[in-house]
């Protein structure tokens, strides 16, 4: 399992290598075609399904030729012209179409491919129309033709530089989030929309850096050079490669654009059996994609990275306090004083969190209605009620995932109904979730340092140039997310895919990296599902500790045991309304509740 | 210290006249670069049929004496990467002494342009857009272009049917067919007929009746149409289902047996110019199309036919320069001059295009015939 991915690798490298060699031409398209592939790669890892690079590339092309050859522009002004202009292109069409989610916009950056097509037939004094541009004549062909592998490899490597540094930063980390799981990403303060936006954008200006060379590689355009098989051809590098990686697109670029080459130069087409079989590379092509998919549905990219390394020994430990968790500990109570003290809270001490008249409806089914509570700093307050009754709605109209259908939600003096749970959690706001929402294929410490997202300042820019900010920044996130996990009792697990986790732990880990946004108000859902009693007696202990260090609590929970320890007060929801609201003692006695939920012994 | 230049300069001497009068080699390596796969094959598939059946006969014919020749066939996907790649491996480790192709303009557009600097003789025989040959000095073509065909074709047509006014239809994204109708309204301007009317359908249509309607309801005298094979089938169908009896001049896409076996009596009495038909009366073509069909067992079309005759053309130039030298090719092929060969009497202009024979045909009974 460890030699075949290199194996595969040194294949690829190797075979390349000999292309590169033999025809220089081979190595253009090589290096053209892995570069379309990490624009596919951009907007895949991003979790975007789009088919746009065709288009984008053809732009790029067309762009670069007529700069070149109407305006007379230098070589090396026209290629990233060409992409400025497909940069302002991407931003138009970005916004209306990002909105659209996987095979729909999948098929709607197919009809985008589609309109460039067209306009570029429809366009003949700018493009050629259907006859096409040719650009051997009256530029500088045979000069470009020289220079252009160099620069191609260089310009690749710049992107491939790129790529690396942004996926060892915040901004990769983002990525990676939103890849496995929006929703979740979205609650820890990552602005998923601004990101996706970001990935399309780069994937547009990476096809058009390509089809600008593309068209310096060639010298003569038509319409049906990025047509719709050459956008499946894309996506198809992107995929066989794997879009958890960034090598991984070129890898498979590298793999696909090879074997036919290899094919064609090593038996010859017009040898033997073989020319009565044309469309063999082909089928090989085709043959190796589905293996690829169904076999490794990674990519071969996936191949490289070790899962489940460090399986840590022996059943989930206790919790416990060390030194160096009390340190971090105490690191997240302080953070929230800090933030209460710089300000945020505009209002005075009664407006902390207050919902009033609050309701939310799913079609004709109300989940809530005219819900009123307030809550004080540094309490904790448990929900309880029977299922249905609207506890997890509650929880997701405060985090900002569903915005509520009436009623306002006030959050340290300002309303925040509405607003995008990014935003909310940067506010101040954690949450975990009844269904666990990891993101699985991370590491533990990965998942708990995305909850860091929105206090490192240092962006993209800072990540590129690796300043010494930014690798501090990091390694202080690591360390403080270290503590907060040892904090959990999960220290040993630091370095485990999430997803391989035992439940339990699994719940710590959500709670660790909700921590690690230094909430001001953290909303745990059902956190005690899947643990043993002494692991729910040891879970009540931590929520009083991080009420003691400054953190309010909304705990829904069925264990009341745990809910009886812990909160300070507590609101009942019976069919989406409150029926009752008050200190344990008296919640428990109250008719209304014994009735509806906690039963008569 | 002269002795010894002396020596050398004798030695050069010999090996330069060794090299003149050298017997051509054994095999002379000729690479074949056309469309063998995807969507355009089919033309590909056919021009190789004609080169790889003109070779035998070459060969066995001892032509070039004890010399034979060896195709080294290779597939450009009628993609331009990998025309610029096969174009660069044929010549660099095939050491080819001349191409014959690519199949499409787009290809050659992009391909040309590395044999032409490589100093490698290239004859297209399907390649008809405007601009081909001006490529450069190494670049012919036996495949007439749309503008030496079209004129001659529409004289024809005023010459029986003395038409007023003409409706047209093309494929709008179609290199071919858009220069083809670009071709066609400006021979009927210049023929003072009238275009009252032009529709375009595009790539992946296959319901041409509305465009027909519009172009029919201006009742033109004559309808003209340009398309490749495949849409020429269903548009001559569909033209005739909707009641246009009116003559039709169809496209180089019309000129071929496909469309009168699918389109059978809908074909009947369209016009059509070509350098070449099936029952051409030209003694090589009748030879031609008779080994075709004991070879492979089926018609050969147009572009079979311009293959074959491609290779004869090279061959020829091979044999008139006595050398497989690729610019001593080069300068016999300019010299071609009135070669008889399936496409009647061959030979190159100026800039390297052909000069032979187009001849207006219709269909009757099922069958090319000449038009008159």
């Amino acid at each position: 399992m460890k030699i075949a991915p290199w194996a595969v690798a040194a294949v690829v490298v190797a075979a390349d290598a000999y292309l590169c060699v033999k025809n220089p031409q081979d190595l253009d398209r090589l290096l053209i075609n892995a570069m379309l592939a990490l624009s596919a790669f951009a907007t895949l890892h991003a979790r975007l399904l789009s088919l746009a690079s065709a288009g984008f590339a053809a732009i790029g092309a067309y762009a670069s030729a007529i700069f070149t050859i109407k305006l007379g522009l230098p070589v090396y002004l026209s290629i990233p012209a060409a992409v400025l202009a497909c940069a302002a292109v991407a931003l138009v069409i970005g916004l209306p179409v990002l909105r659209l989610k996987d095979v729909y916009l999948a098929i709607c950056t197919l009809g985008f491919g589609e309109i460039v097509r067209v306009s570029i037939i429809l366009l003949p004094g700018l493009t050629g129309g259907a006859t096409g541009a040719n650009l051997s004549t009256g530029f500088a062909y045979e000069a470009m033709k020289k220079t252009q592998a160099w620069s191609l490899a260089l310009a690749l490597a710049f992107l491939c530089y790129l790529f690396w540094s942004a996926s060892r930063s915040k901004t990769g980390r983002a990525l990676r989030a939103i890849r496995e799981n929006p929703e979740a990403a979205e609650t820890m303060g990552i602005d998923v929309v601004a990101y996706k936006n970001m990935a399309f954008l780069a994937s547009a200006c990476i096809a058009g850096l390509a089809g600008a060379f593309y068209a310096h590689s060639i010298g003569s355009l038509d319409n049906g050079d990025f047509k719709f098989n050459r956008a499946v051809d894309i996506l198809g590098y992107a995929v066989f490669g794997g879009s958890g990686q960034w090598f991984g697109p070129i890898l498979g670029a590298g793999f696909l654009t090879a074997l036919p080459i290899l094919l064609r130069d090593g038996l010859g087409s017009s040898i033997g059996f073989l020319k009565d079989f044309a469309q063999l590379p082909n089928i090989l092509n085709g043959l190796a994609l589905m293996l690829v998919i169904v076999f490794a549905p990674g990519g071969i990219a996936a191949l490289f990275v070790r899962r489940g390394e460090r399986r840590a020994t022996g059943p989930a430990k206790a919790m416990k306090l060390d030194a160096l968790d009390v340190l971090a500990f105490a690191a997240v109570g302080s953070a929230a004083r800090d933030s209460a003290a710089r300000g945020l809270s505009a209002g005075g001490p009664g407006t902390f969190l207050s919902l009033s008249g609050v309701g939310r409806s799913f079609g004709g089914v109300l989940a809530l209605s005219e819900l009123s509570f307030d809550m004080e700093e540094g309490r904790i307050y448990g929900l309880i009620g029977p299922n249905g009754a609207g506890k997890t709605t509650l929880i997701n109209l405060v985090s900002g995932l569903l915005p509520p259908s009436a009623g306002k939600i006030e959050w340290l003096g300002r309303e925040i109904q509405g607003r995008k749970a990014h935003r909310i959690a940067r506010s101040g706001i954690a949450r975990t979730y009844q269904n666990i929402q990891l993101f699985g294929e991370m590491s533990v410490l990965e998942n708990v340092v995305v909850g860091h997202h929105a206090r490192i300042r240092s962006g993209l820019l800072a990540a590129w140039l690796r300043l010494p900010s930014m690798l501090r920044e990091e390694a202080e996130a690591r360390r403080e997310a270290l503590g907060l996990l040892g904090r959990l009792g999960l220290s040993g697990l630091a370095g485990m895919e999430a997803a391989k986790l035992s439940y339990g732990d699994q719940r710590r880990v959500e709670i660790a990296r909700a921590l690690a946004l230094q909430p001001r108000l953290l909303l745990l859902d059902e956190p005690a599902a899947g643990m043993n009693e002494i692991e729910t007696a040891a879970l009540g202990d931590f929520i009083v500790d991080l009420k003691r260090h400054g953190v309010a609590i909304l705990v829904v929970e069925h264990h009341m045991d745990l809910i009886m320890a812990a909160c300070d007060e507590i609101v009942v929801l019976n069919f989406g309304r409150k029926i009752a609201q008050g200190s344990p003692a008296a919640v428990s006695r109250d008719e209304t509740v014994l009735e509806a939920y906690l039963g008569r012994e | 210290m002269s002795a010894k230049r002396s020596i050398l300069c004798a030695i050069a001497f010999a090996a330069a006249a060794v090299a003149s009068a050298a017997p051509l080699p054994a095999t002379i390596k000729i690479g074949v670069v056309e469309t063998l796969t995807g969507d355009n094959s089919a033309y590909g598939i056919s021009i190789r049929k004609g080169i790889e059946l003109a070779a035998e006969e070459i060969n066995a014919s001892k032509l070039l004496g004890s010399s034979q020749l060896a195709l080294v066939v290779a597939d450009d996907k009628a993609d331009k990467q990998e025309g610029i790649s096969v174009f660069t491996k044929l010549i660099n480790d095939e050491k080819v002494s001349a191409i014959i192709g690519p199949t499409l303009s787009g290809t050659a557009f992009a391909a040309d342009p590395v044999a032409q600097k490589a100093g490698v003789p290239v004859l297209g025989t399907s390649t008809t857009a405007v601009g081909i040959t001006a490529m450069g000095d190494f670049i012919f073509r036996d495949s007439l272009p749309q503008a030496a065909v079209i004129p001659g074709t529409l004289a024809a047509v005023i010459a029986k049917y003395k038409p007023q006014k003409a409706a047209l239809l093309f494929q709008a994204d179609q290199e071919y067919s858009k220069s083809e109708a670009d071709v066609f309204k400006a021979s009927l301007a210049k023929l003072n007929i009238q275009l009252v009317a032009t529709e375009s359908y595009s790539k992946g249509d296959s319901d041409f009746r509305t465009q027909l309607q519009k172009l029919f309801s201006k009742k033109p005298d004559i309808l003209v149409l340009c398309s490749l094979v495949g849409e020429a089938i269903p548009v001559l169908q569909q033209a005739r289902e909707i009641g246009i009896t009116v003559p039709i001049v169809g496209g180089n896409g019309f000129n071929s047996p496909n469309v009168i076996k699918n389109a059978k009596e809908a074909a009947e009495g369209l016009i059509v110019g070509s350098s070449w038909f099936i029952d051409s009366v030209v003694p090589k073509s009748k030879a031609f199309v008779e080994a075709f069909r004991k070879k492979y067992g089926g018609d050969p079309d147009q572009f079979a036919s311009q293959g074959y005759s491609g290779l004869f053309i090279v061959a020829n130039a091979i044999k008139g320069s006595g050398s497989a030298d690729r610019t001593a090719i080069r300068d016999a092929l300019g010299k071609v001059k009135g070669l008889d060969t399936t496409l009647g009497s061959f030979s190159f202009d100026e800039n390297r295009d052909p000069v032979c024979q187009s001849v207006p045909l219709t269909v009757k009974d099922g069958k090319y015939v000449l038009f008159q």
